[in-house]
């Protein structure tokens, strides 16, 4: 996977769903779509449990 | 009581008695313009506040052993900054003066000046009514938050509570976030302008800041009503969220803010989405690929299988074998004239057994069908998957021809 932001891959996820909802896409298309989504929940998964907080400090000029 | 009358009246106390108005005149010709009671400064606390409609203010001064009663003209009382409140402490300058309706010698106050807390509460008012008419606190400058923000800004003291509650609440609720602090000073002469660097340090690293100070005195969180600090947050380029002092607390930093926040930790909820509902939304979001994926899958199936009943191969297959034996048969104990008929026949029934065949794409490209695919290589099956100028490929039995799409034409339904 390309490096993305959380919500973009949550997006991106978003919009695999509403494709494959909607009902139009090919056999071969909506296989590929629903292993792409399942692909990027898995994705969002790991980044959610795997976060730790990460603190840096600006200093003064 | 025992003398005449009369012997009163001609009495020379009598005749040499001054009148009130006389006795007023001269107190008040020694009072008013002597040097020492001539533009007085007075330090004292506010008691019995009188504001009638004639635009005059009354009130007393006093301190733990005396009083004087005060007296603000409309002019003077209007250009009054601050609420003249019971219990404030004031400086006034004016000049002492005798009101001879009443007798009474009292201060004519031409400015009254908070000190103490009244003189914060009076910096709080100028600066809020400037900014106001500035526009800076107006509902439309206020930006909405990011939903889900990479980094957070974090201006507030380091060795404050305020860090440790906001430190807390993304650890546990948004643990994606970067958090960038960028400490100051949040009380003092040299906070304000240690806010505002702090603040502007920000600019360009973060998606959103939170300004934090945990709680403390009106005069603690003073810095916090400082206009520089208030011209910083405006100009800010991401949203800020002020979280000052506790619930009751009100800056000039909160007016101006994008969102006010109660608390710190308030405010560390404000600026982020909470994981636990991320998590939920993502399993959601794996039922529904999962279910649509099975619809889709069990649509494709029937559709395969009506196909497969539609064709019956095998049944033709065997029929159309059965009537060639048959017709083999019956041409051996036939005559030659009537033989030649049946093998006109049975090549009928070859050929259609040969049709039988041709079900495969291949065999379909033979009987003179195409398959076109597009730029991508990927199969075009509607006139949506190419576009007019389109270069196309037309495979036929032996080869392939490139061709460009000129026009799309829909099949009328």
């Amino acid at each position: 996977m390309t490096e993305r932001t959380f919500e973009e891959a949550l997006a991106e996820l978003q919009a695999k769903v509403d494709a494959l909802s909607a009902g139009h896409l090919p056999l071969a298309d909506a296989l590929r779509t629903y292993e792409e989504g399942v692909a990027l929940v898995r994705l969002c998964t790991e980044r959610l449990e795997g976060a730790d907080l990460r603190v840096s400090r600006l200093s003064g000029d | 009581m025992g003398e005449p009358v009369q012997s009163l009246l001609s009495s020379p106390g009598v005749r040499d008695a001054l009148s009130v108005t006389e006795l007023v005149r001269a107190l008040r010709s020694v009072v008013g313009g002597h040097p020492a009671l001539t533009d007085v400064l007075v330090r004292g606390e506010v008691g019995n506040v009188s504001r009638p409609p004639s635009g005059l203010a009354y009130f007393t001064l006093k301190d733990g052993a005396a009083q004087v009663p005060c007296v603000m003209f409309r002019t003077a009382a209007a250009a009054l900054r601050f609420e003249l409140r019971e219990g404030i402490e004031v400086l006034v300058s004016g000049d002492v003066d005798v009101f001879p309706a009443k007798g009474q010698t009292q201060l004519v106050a031409r400015d009254v000046r908070p000190i103490g807390r009244g003189a914060f509460w009076l910096a709080f008012e100028q600066v809020r009514d400037r900014l106001e008419a500035e526009g800076l606190f107006a509902p439309e400058r206020k930006r909405a938050l990011p939903r889900f923000p990479r980094r957070i800004g974090l201006v507030t003291s380091e060795a404050g509570a305020a860090m440790h509650d906001v430190l807390a609440v993304l650890g546990k609720r948004y643990p994606l976030v970067e958090v960038l602090v960028s400490p100051c000073l949040v009380q003092g002469d040299a906070a304000p302008a240690s806010i505002v660097a702090a603040l502007d340090r920000l600019a360009g690293r973060v998606d959103v800041a939170i300004l934090a100070r945990g709680g403390g005195s009106v005069e603690d969180l003073w810095a916090f009503n400082d206009e520089r600090v208030a011209r910083a947050i405006a100009r800010s380029p991401v949203p800020i969220v002020s979280a000052v002092g506790h619930e009751v607390d009100v800056t000039i930093a909160d007016f101006v803010a994008d969102v006010r926040a109660p608390t710190p930790s308030a405010a560390a909820v404000l600026a982020t989405p909470d994981a636990g509902e991320i998590r939920a939304r993502l399993a959601s979001m794996r039922a529904a690929l999962d279910g649509r994926i099975r619809e889709r899958l069990a649509t494709g199936r029937d559709r395969i299988a009506s196909i497969a009943a539609r064709l019956q191969p095998a049944g033709m297959r065997t029929r159309i074998q059965d009537a060639r034996h048959r017709l083999d048969a019956a041409a051996g104990s036939l005559g030659r004239e009537v033989r030649r008929v049946l093998v006109t026949l049975r090549d009928g029934v070859r050929s259609a057994a040969a049709r039988l065949e041709a079900v495969s794409p291949m065999a379909t490209i033979a009987r003179g069908f195409a398959i076109v695919t597009g730029e991508d290589g990927a199969l075009v099956g509607s006139i949506a998957a190419v576009s007019p100028g389109d270069e196309i490929t037309v495979h036929v039995s032996d080869g392939a021809l490139a061709a460009v799409v000129e026009e799309r034409r829909r099949n009328a339904r």
